[in-house]
């Protein structure tokens, strides 16, 4: 018989006591009568009174035998009641954080997101609590980061516990709920989606519950805030649970019994939802799918981006700002070093927002006519699809693909953010498991996704010269991605993990969450661009008109040889390191052919990220790796750039 | 225990992947380690029922359906579990 077993054995023995203790206060002090020597080292036999107590399962249920207290009460008893949020991934406790402190956590369909946790606080009847949303696991046993955050966090000591539970998973997410409540602390449990266990005909009697884990139950609707004040009313009516540690078949029988005394399925027709969410994840029609939706999300970002720009931002510059620009122009005098830095070259007498590079001319305009709407369009799309719940699907198809370089399914998230900015794309790269893996898609990222920006001005710039110019680029980004990380993981040392992804329902995503998502994510990319498109604007304002470009652009220039470019063009290309959008503003004076410009481009989006992926790079790889990253960059980018102007070149022939 | 179980039904416990799409199937065992931790976790465990929902293509993942939610694993796993065939009635 195990550890466990016997103690559980010594501990039935008071279970006449049980009653008792649902309606006695002071439950808390149950555990009172079992000394600490024998019964703490049946359990965890490596105890040493005082020293591990945030290891141990049963810190708070001990007393030690000297009468001091308890040894984790030092830890716990602060000013601020400190609350965790517990619970599965996707069960909607982002929702809930939400909904109880009012600070907008990220609420998220795909598991990975609050891998960094959130704080916030939560006033109820005049006391103030500290409220931390801790990572989804799905047992306290870790498999993964997120897991072992999350124990990490709980071990650290609570006042109250809210576990939330999916009602229309409710057996899956009982083993969760029993490891925690296993530990003693005073415990709530939240019964969330029970909107939705109603509509699958799953109904759960949480009287039952209550009485079988001996803590108070509270059925709720985060999406709407249903059930929200019954949680706040309940949290000082936490109590420890009567749950003592068992081991993990104990434990799947308990479940058993509580789901079978605690819920009823009625049989239900199948729903036009559950057609739709089987017909996305077969083979074919799933295809067919996730080519229908990706078709329709690139339209609609270009459509709203377009609408954004032709209808509210260029009216704005063209009828506001330019005039304001033109006085501030005159006022200057029409030259000088102030006026050139400011309102940049007059290109003929009159500004020209593309080619001026003055930091309120072009800067603003680069920035909030020809970038800003794309990236409100784009994230405005994916966030949709995220809350709607269809990007683990998309995992699920292209995990054979991903497969292939070296991913698994869920690296398509990254690769898709990757597509609005590729700083929160790198950053999403924590969601895979081990450091092959993020090292591949991060340098994948970096290589072959370019970023809403820098599309933009593909679009704008080789889009002039036909369509057909625009896919070659993108065609020749996506086999450079294919192929070189189809080479790394042949390269690198050890194998991806498998994909092992629970598939949420589909949902309606929630106007509220979607608007805060949306907020969060575009005041981020205005927080960090803006300042770097400036700055770029203004050095390339100078490179301009001092000597510095064309002796850079000299030094370089074999290399625009290889490349078949102008020697000026290598200078635009090496302040892409700044902003990558600036640095296709910077090819267009030069007049190239559209075959050039592509080159141009291409190597631009491959070789070194932007100044603000790099940072990020660093952070996330350390200095060897990026290194490494950063020598795989340039020198794709040179292959692809010469294998393009060689074909080129044949072609012409 | 499973031993001998296994040695007489050695032709009805198959792969996860070998498994029709639409079949129902009793989890025999899943693979060790980190891998059958995260399955288990997911809710699957020797003695479950689960329907195969769909296999992707090109050694891609398999979609199963346990307690009416979507679960997908990636084909090197799915080839560890071994599952045993049973009627379809995943009524309950």
């Amino acid at each position: 018989m195990s550890c466990r077993g016997i103690f559980n054995k010594l501990l039935k023995k008071n279970k006449g006591a049980k009653e008792d203790h649902f309606t006695n206060e002071k439950s808390s002090n149950r555990v009172d009568t079992f000394d600490h020597d024998v019964f703490q080292k049946i359990t965890f036999p490596s105890c040493v009174m005082g020293t591990q107590c945030s290891e141990c399962p049963l810190a708070l249920q001990c007393k030690r035998k000297d009468g001091k207290n308890p040894p984790v009460s030092a830890k716990v008893g602060r000013e601020l009641k400190k609350v965790l949020l517990m619970g599965n991934p996707n069960v909607g406790k982002s929702a809930i954080f939400s909904r109880l402190t009012g600070l907008h956590a990220i609420s998220s369909n795909y598991p990975g997101t609050t891998v960094s946790f959130l704080e916030g606080s939560v006033v109820v009847e005049g006391e103030t609590y500290k409220l931390i949303d801790v990572p989804g696991a799905y047992t306290l046993d870790p498999t993964n980061e997120a897991e072992e955050v999350a124990l990490r966090i709980l071990n650290e000591g609570a006042d109250i516990v809210v576990i939330v539970l999916d009602a229309t998973a409710l057996e899956r997410n009982l083993y969760l709920a029993l490891q925690i409540l296993e530990k003693g602390y005073p415990s709530i449990l939240v019964l969330n989606m029970i909107d939705e266990a109603r509509h699958k005909g799953i109904h759960i009697d949480s009287k039952v519950l209550e009485e079988e884990l001996g803590v108070p139950v509270v059925p709720t609707v985060a999406v709407t805030g249903e059930g929200i004040s019954a949680l706040k009313a309940a949290l000082h009516e936490a109590r420890p649970s009567l749950i003592l540690p068992m081991s993990k078949d104990e434990r799947w029988r308990l479940i058993g019994d509580i789901v079978m005394r605690a819920q009823i399925v009625t049989h239900r027709h199948h729903t036009l939802r559950d057609r739709l969410e089987d017909l996305s994840v077969h083979p074919l029609s799933g295809m067919l799918l996730s080519i229908l939706v990706m078709t329709l999300s690139f339209y609609a970002v270009r459509a709203i981006g377009e609408g954004l720009i032709s209808y509210l931002f260029e009216p704005f510059f063209n009828s506001v700002w330019g005039p304001c620009l033109s006085a501030i122009s005159s006022a200057l005098g029409g030259s000088g070093f102030l006026h050139d830095i400011l309102i940049g070259h007059l290109i003929d007498g009159s500004l020209d927002w593309e080619q001026s590079f003055g930091i309120l001319s072009t800067g603003l305009y680069v920035e909030f006519a020809m970038v800003f709407p794309y990236i409100v369009s784009f994230y405005l799309v994916l966030s949709l699809l995220e809350d709607i719940g269809y990007l683990p699907r998309l995992a699920v198809l292209f995990d054979a693909l991903l497969h292939r370089i070296g991913l698994h399914g869920f690296a398509i998230v990254p690769t898709l953010l990757g597509l609005g900015c590729n700083v929160p794309g790198i950053l999403a790269t924590r969601v895979l498991e081990s450091e092959r893996e993020r090292f591949i898609a991060a340098t994948l990222i970096s290589v072959a996704i370019p970023c809403a920006g820098l599309q933009a001005m593909i679009f704008g710039a080789i889009g002039s010269f036909g369509m057909g110019y625009v896919v070659m680029v993108y065609v020749s980004l996506s086999l450079a991605w294919l192929i070189l990380g189809f080479i790394l993981n042949k390269t690198l040392s050890g194998h991806s993990p498998e994909l092992i992804v629970e598939i949420p329902p589909y949902r309606l995503p929630s106007l509220r969450d979607l608007g805060f998502k949306l907020w969060f994510r575009i005041s981020g990319f205005l927080l960090e661009a803006t300042p770097l498109v400036l700055i770029g604007i203004f050095i390339a304002n100078l490179l301009y008109s001092s000597p510095a470009l064309p002796f850079i652009s000299n030094i370089l220039s074999p290399f625009a040889h290889l490349l078949g470019l102008p020697p000026e063009a290598m200078g635009a290309i090496l302040l892409g390191l700044l902003r990558k959008d600036v640095a296709v503003g910077l090819l267009l004076p030069l007049h190239l052919t559209p075959q050039q410009l592509i080159v141009a481009t291409v190597v631009l989006a491959m070789t070194f990220p932007c100044i603000a992926t790099f940072v990020v790079l660093f952070k996330e790889l350390g200095a060897k790796r990026l290194i490494q990253s950063v020598l795989i960059m340039v020198s794709i980018a040179m292959i692809t750039g010469v294998a393009l102007n060689l074909l080129f070149s044949l072609m012409t022939i | 225990m499973y031993m001998t179980e296994r040695a007489e039904e050695r032709e009805k416990n198959i792969p996860l992947v070998l498994l029709a799409s639409g079949r129902v199937a009793e989890i025999v065992s899943l693979p060790l380690g980190q891998c059958g931790r995260r399955l288990e976790a997911l809710g699957l465990r020797p003695g479950k029922k689960i329907k195969k929902l769909h296999g992707m293509p090109f050694c891609g993942p398999v979609a199963l359906d346990i307690d009416g939610r979507q679960v997908a694993i990636g084909y090197g796993a799915a080839s560890s579990i071994i599952v045993k065939p049973v009627e379809n009635d995943l009524s309950e």
